[in-house]
């Protein structure tokens, strides 16, 4: 029984930083903030280029796709409070960042502040602190 | 702010979302094509996701579409999830939840509003 429950990988483990895990937590951030910068394209070209946004919405789903293989990966042997918020928190900041810089739209400072505030508490959204600190 | 259609649009993506979510845990729950059946229909719900997410992307800003989906599209998910799974929400979560609407707020504010 003891050993048994010592070959499992524990849920509470906490997130094992292996090539392989962080690997696939940067994949899977850079494929949520590719898709997002491809679902935009596909809808400012709607209008005037219809096949572009089409092939832009199908790429869009493709790199999501692979995002949510990236984060099955490193869900693997990992606790998903861990693995959901390492992507959550830098993943927002690089979605963010990256939306700001390739479509550099302006928005007002109280805007770009009350995202932090949202982006902060939807990563405070998925941590269960019981899990987290308490084990 | 947002016209009413963007905002049709972005529940209509994050309740997608939820809805596939809840699918594939039912489908892990189960066995067999019953647990198949399941999966599929989570997918064909999930796929309902990126196109009203890309309707709601259309003249907005990508920063505060993307922001309002993973804010109060974040609180739809985690009371749904808990409400179906009968799970409880920390007051963690509670406070978290409290910052969301926040920064949601904040984010509606219009330039008028500050000046």
């Amino acid at each position: 029984m003891i050993r048994e429950s010592a070959e499992k990988p524990s849920e509470s483990a906490g997130l094992s930083f292996t090539f392989v895990n962080s690997l696939s937590i940067v994949i899977a951030i850079l494929c949520l903030s590719g898709s997002a910068v491809l679902f935009k394209h596909s809808a400012d070209n709607w209008d005037s280029h219809q096949i572009a946004a089409l092939i832009y919405f199908v790429l869009g789903n493709a790199v999501s796709l692979a995002g949510v293989i990236a984060t099955t990966v490193a869900l693997k042997n990992n606790d998903a409070n861990i693995v959901y918020a390492t992507i959550g928190g830098p993943g927002a900041a690089v979605l963010h960042l990256s939306l700001a810089l390739v479509f550099q739209q302006a928005l007002p400072w109280w805007q770009w502040l009350a995202i932090g505030i949202i982006v902060f508490g939807a990563v405070m959204l998925h941590i269960n602190p019981r899990r987290l600190f308490l084990g | 702010m947002l016209h009413p259609l963007t905002w049709l649009a972005l529940f209509g993506a994050v309740s997608a979302h939820t809805g596939a979510a809840i699918c594939f845990k039912k489908a892990a729950q189960r066995t067999g094509r019953h647990a198949i059946a399941i999966f599929a229909l989570g997918n064909a719900i999930g796929f309902i996701n990126p196109i009203l997410k890309t309707i709601a992307l259309r003249n907005n800003h990508p920063n505060v579409i993307f922001a309002i989906m993973g804010g109060l599209g974040g609180i739809f998910f985690i009371i749904v999830i808990n409400w179906v799974f009968r799970g409880r929400l920390t007051r963690f979560q509670w406070f978290a939840i409290l910052i969301i609407i926040l920064g949601s707020m904040l984010l509606q504010l219009q330039p008028s509003a500050i000046r």
